[in-house]
C-alpha cells in the first residue's frame, strides 16, 4: 500500500483507511513483533503490541506529507522500535520476580558481536530455505507448530484440514527437515 | 521465559526472515478483528489525551501523580532478617510437631482420609445429667470431648449412639499423585497406540473428588478414557462401546464440568453425551449415529442434505459481513454433487444459539439460505465450558438421517430412509448480550431434502441492533 493510496482513502473515510492499512500489514507487523518478543511474551502481549503499533501509525502518520512510496518501510520501522521497547518492558516486568535472563537478553540483535550475528543470520537463512523446500502445507504447519507454538487444532482450522492429519504431516515434515539439516551439518 | 522450541533460532531474524514468516497465515479472522478493534480503541484514547493536553491550565485545577518511594538499604536488611527469623521459626515448629506425632505407634491408617465424626450421647436421667461425647477420628487419632448438661427429669439410664456420615475427604496432592501414577503407566495399561496424551482432572459429579479424563490419539482418531478415584487409585470406568472396547473413539471431546456433560463426536464415530454419576458410574445420556454415503463411499465425512452452490455460498458470506457476524473458517463440499459434507456456513456460527426442532408442515419456497443454518440443530457444544448441552431441553437433537420422537424423547437413526425428505420447523433464538435476553429471530419450516423453506417469522434484520 502506498502513501498516496492511504492518504486518498483517508480523505474519503479514515475508518476505511485504517482497515485497509491493517489488513495489508497485519501479518507483517505480527511477524515482526512475534520475531522480536515471541520468545518471552505471552500471546496477549504480542496482540497488545501489534494493536499499539497500529494505533501509533493511525495516530502519527501524516496523510498530508505527500509521501508516494510503499508504506512498508515506515510500518517496519515503527513495528521494530515498538517491539524492542515492549521486549525491554517485559524484561523489566520479569525482573520483579527474577534476575535478568542473560540468555534471553542476548537474543536481541546487538551491534557488539557482528560476527555472531552474521553466523546466526546465515543459519536462519539456511533453515528457512529448508523449511520452504518442504512445500505447502508442510512448511506452514512446521512454522505454526514449532515457531508460533500453535495447537494442531488451531492449525487445522487455519489450513482447512483435520487435526489428526495436521499432527501426522507435522511429524513427518519435521523428520524430513531434520534429515535435510543433518545432511548439511545442522542439528535442531 | 517460555520453554525452548525447535525453531527458536528463527527469533530475532533479519528482514528477509521476517518477510518469509509474514506471508504465512497465522491469525484467524477473530484474532485480526480483535487486534483491529484494540487499535481503534487505543487510537481514540490517544486522540482524547492529545485534545486534553491542549487544554490550557487554569488555576484551581488539581494535579495527580505517583511519587516513587524506595526504602533505605538498612531498613531492607532489617526486614530481610526478620523474614528469615519467621521462616526459621516456622520450620522449627513444623519439625517439632512432626516429631511429636511420629510417637503414635498405633498409627496404621490412610493418611489421606479424614474419618467421619461420631457423637455418642449418654443420658443419665437418674442423675439428671446428660453427657455427650464427640469423637473425631483424624488419621486414627481420636479427639474426644465430653459435654455434660443437666436434665430435669430422672427415670432410667438410656444410651443412644448416632453416627453422622460425612463423605470421605482426600487431600488434593494425594489425588493428584494417584492421577499421575495412573498416567505413568498409561501406555503399559492399554495395548493400543497412544500418542499425544492429554488429561483433565476435574470434579464432574460434585463429590469433591476429581475424575480423570484421558484423551490420546492413535493413528486415525482420538480415544477417551474416563477414570474415577476409589480412595487409593484411579480405575477406568469408560462405558463399553458397541465393540465392547474400554474407550470411546472420537475426533473431538467437548467437556462441560459445570453441567457434568462430556460429549464425544467425530466423523464415523458415534456421538456420545456422557454424565458421571455420584456413584462414579458413567451414564450415556444420549447418542447420535453418523452415516456415510454408501453410493459414493464417502467414508469419513458427514453428509448433509443441503445442496449449495458456490454462488449461494458467496452470497451468504457477504451477508455475514453485512450483519457483522463471523463466518465459518472452512466448508467442505463433495466434489461429485456439490453437497456440503462438513461445516456448512451458518449465519449464527459464533453466537450462542438455542435450537428447537419439531415436525413441521409442508414446505414452500422461501429464502434458501436459512436452510444452511441447520447445522446448528445438532446439540452444539464448544470448548469454553459454558452454556452447552442442556439435557432438560425438549425437542433437541436431530440431523437429516436421524429422527426425533417427541413422545419418547429419543433420536433414532433412519439411515435406510435417508434422503427421503425431512421437514422440520426451525426456530432460532439469539442471546442479546445488551439486555441479556433471548430474542426469537426466525421461525421457518424447512425441508432438508430439497433445501426449501417457508419463513413464518423473520426478525433477522433486527440482529443488526443486538449486542453479541
Amino acid at each position: 500500500m502506498t502513501g498516496t493510496e492511504y492518504s486518498a482513502l483517508y480523505v474519503r473515510s479514515p475508518e476505511k483507511a485504517y482497515k485497509k492499512l491493517f489488513d495489508t500489514y497485519c501479518k507483517y507487523v505480527y511477524a515482526i513483533v512475534y520475531n522480536k518478543i515471541g520468545r518471552i511474551a505471552s500471546h496477549e502481549d504480542v496482540e497488545e503490541c501489534v494493536s499499539d503499533i497500529f494505533s501509533d501509525i493511525f495516530f502519527s502518520y501524516d496523510t498530508e506529507s505527500g509521501y508516494e512510496g510503499d508504506m512498508q518501510g515506515y510500518v517496519n520501522t515503527v513495528s521494530s522500535r515498538k517491539a524492542i521497547n515492549t521486549y525491554y518492558k517485559i524484561c523489566a516486568r520479569i525482573s520483579h520476580y527474577a534476575e535478568h535472563d542473560e540468555e534471553a537478553l542476548g537474543r536481541l540483535s546487538s551491534d557488539i558481536d557482528v560476527e555472531k550475528d552474521s553466523d546466526k543470520s546465515e543459519l536462519q537463512k539456511i533453515i528457512m530455505g529448508m523449511i520452504n523446500q518442504l512445500g505447502e502445507p508442510d512448511a506452514t504447519i512446521v512454522i505454526q507448530k514449532y515457531y508460533y507454538e500453535k495447537k494442531s487444532g488451531d492449525i487445522a482450522k487455519l489450513l482447512n484440514m483435520n487435526a489428526p492429519a495436521v499432527r501426522m504431516r507435522c511429524k513427518r515434515a519435521m523428520n524430513k527437515l531434520k534429515e535435510k539439516l543433518t545432511e548439511v551439518g545442522i542439528t535442531l | 521465559m517460555k520453554k525452548k522450541n525447535k525453531l527458536d533460532i528463527l527469533f530475532n531474524g533479519n528482514d528477509e526472515i521476517v518477510k518469509d514468516l509474514a506471508h504465512r497465515s497465522v491469525l484467524d479472522k477473530k484474532e485480526s478483528k480483535k487486534m483491529f478493534e484494540m487499535s481503534k480503541k487505543k487510537l481514540e484514547e490517544m486522540k482524547n489525551n492529545a485534545s486534553s493536553a491542549n487544554i490550557e491550565y487554569t488555576s484551581g485545577e488539581s494535579v495527580q501523580g505517583v511519587e516513587n518511594y524506595g526504602r533505605s538499604i538498612i531498613f531492607r536488611r532489617v526486614l530481610s532478617l526478620a523474614s528469615c527469623m519467621v521462616l526459621i521459626g516456622g520450620i522449627a515448629g513444623t519439625m517439632f510437631l512432626l516429631n511429636k506425632h511420629n510417637g503414635n505407634k498405633d498409627f496404621n491408617g490412610d493418611l489421606n482420609i479424614i474419618n467421619p465424626a461420631v457423637a455418642t450421647t449418654d443420658e443419665n436421667k437418674d442423675s439428671a445429667s446428660q453427657t455427650t461425647m464427640v469423637s473425631i477420628s483424624l488419621n486414627e487419632t481420636n479427639v474426644n470431648s465430653d459435654i455434660t448438661t443437666s436434665l430435669a427429669a430422672s427415670t432410667e439410664i438410656q444410651t443412644t449412639s448416632k453416627e453422622y456420615s460425612t463423605p470421605a475427604v482426600y487431600e488434593k496432592n494425594v489425588v493428584n499423585d494417584a492421577a499421575l501414577a495412573y498416567m505413568a503407566d498409561f501406555t503399559e495399561r492399554y495395548d493400543i497406540l497412544c500418542m499425544n496424551i492429554k488429561y483433565v482432572l476435574d470434579d464432574f459429579n460434585n463429590d469433591n473428588v476429581p475424575e480423570l479424563l484421558i484423551i490420546c490419539d492413535n493413528n486415525v482418531c482420538s480415544q477417551l478414557f474416563i477414570c474415577t478415584y476409589d480412595g487409593h487409585k484411579y480405575n477406568d470406568v469408560t462405558p463399553g462401546s458397541k465393540q465392547d472396547l474400554s474407550f470411546i473413539t472420537c475426533y473431538c471431546v467437548d467437556i462441560s464440568p459445570e453441567n457434568n456433560i462430556i460429549r464425544t463426536s467425530g466423523k464415523n464415530c458415534r456421538t456420545f453425551f456422557l454424565k458421571i454419576n455420584s456413584d462414579n458410574t458413567v451414564e450415556i445420556l444420549d447418542q447420535l449415529f453418523n452415516w456415510w454415503d454408501s453410493e459414493t463411499d464417502e467414508m469419513g465425512y458427514w453428509r448433509n442434505d443441503v445442496k449449495i452452490t458456490k454462488t449461494e455460498y458467496d452470497r451468504i458470506i457477504a451477508e455475514y459481513d453485512t450483519y457483522n457476524l463471523t463466518a465459518p473458517e472452512y466448508t467442505f463440499y463433495a466434489d461429485h454433487n456439490g453437497y456440503i459434507i462438513d461445516n456448512p456456513p451458518s449465519l449464527f456460527t459464533d453466537i450462542n444459539v438455542d435450537k428447537l426442532i419439531e415436525c413441521g408442515e409442508l414446505p414452500s419456497i422461501g429464502n434458501r439460505h436459512l436452510c444452511v443454518g441447520y447445522d446448528m440443530l445438532i446439540l452444539e457444544t464448544g470448548t469454553d465450558n459454558v452454556d452447552l448441552f442442556d439435557p432438560n431441553i425438549e425437542n433437541t437433537g436431530g440431523r437429516a438421517g436421524e429422527e426425533y420422537s417427541s413422545t419418547s424423547g429419543t433420536i433414532t437413526d433412519i439411515y435406510p430412509h435417508y434422503g427421503q425428505g425431512r421437514k422440520f420447523r426451525l426456530r432460532v433464538d439469539i442471546l442479546d448480550r445488551g439486555d441479556n435476553q433471548r430474542h426469537n429471530l426466525i421461525v421457518a419450516d424447512v425441508d432438508f431434502a430439497t433445501g426449501e423453506c417457508n419463513i413464518l417469522q423473520n426478525k433477522y434484520p433486527d440482529a443488526v441492533n443486538m449486542h453479541f
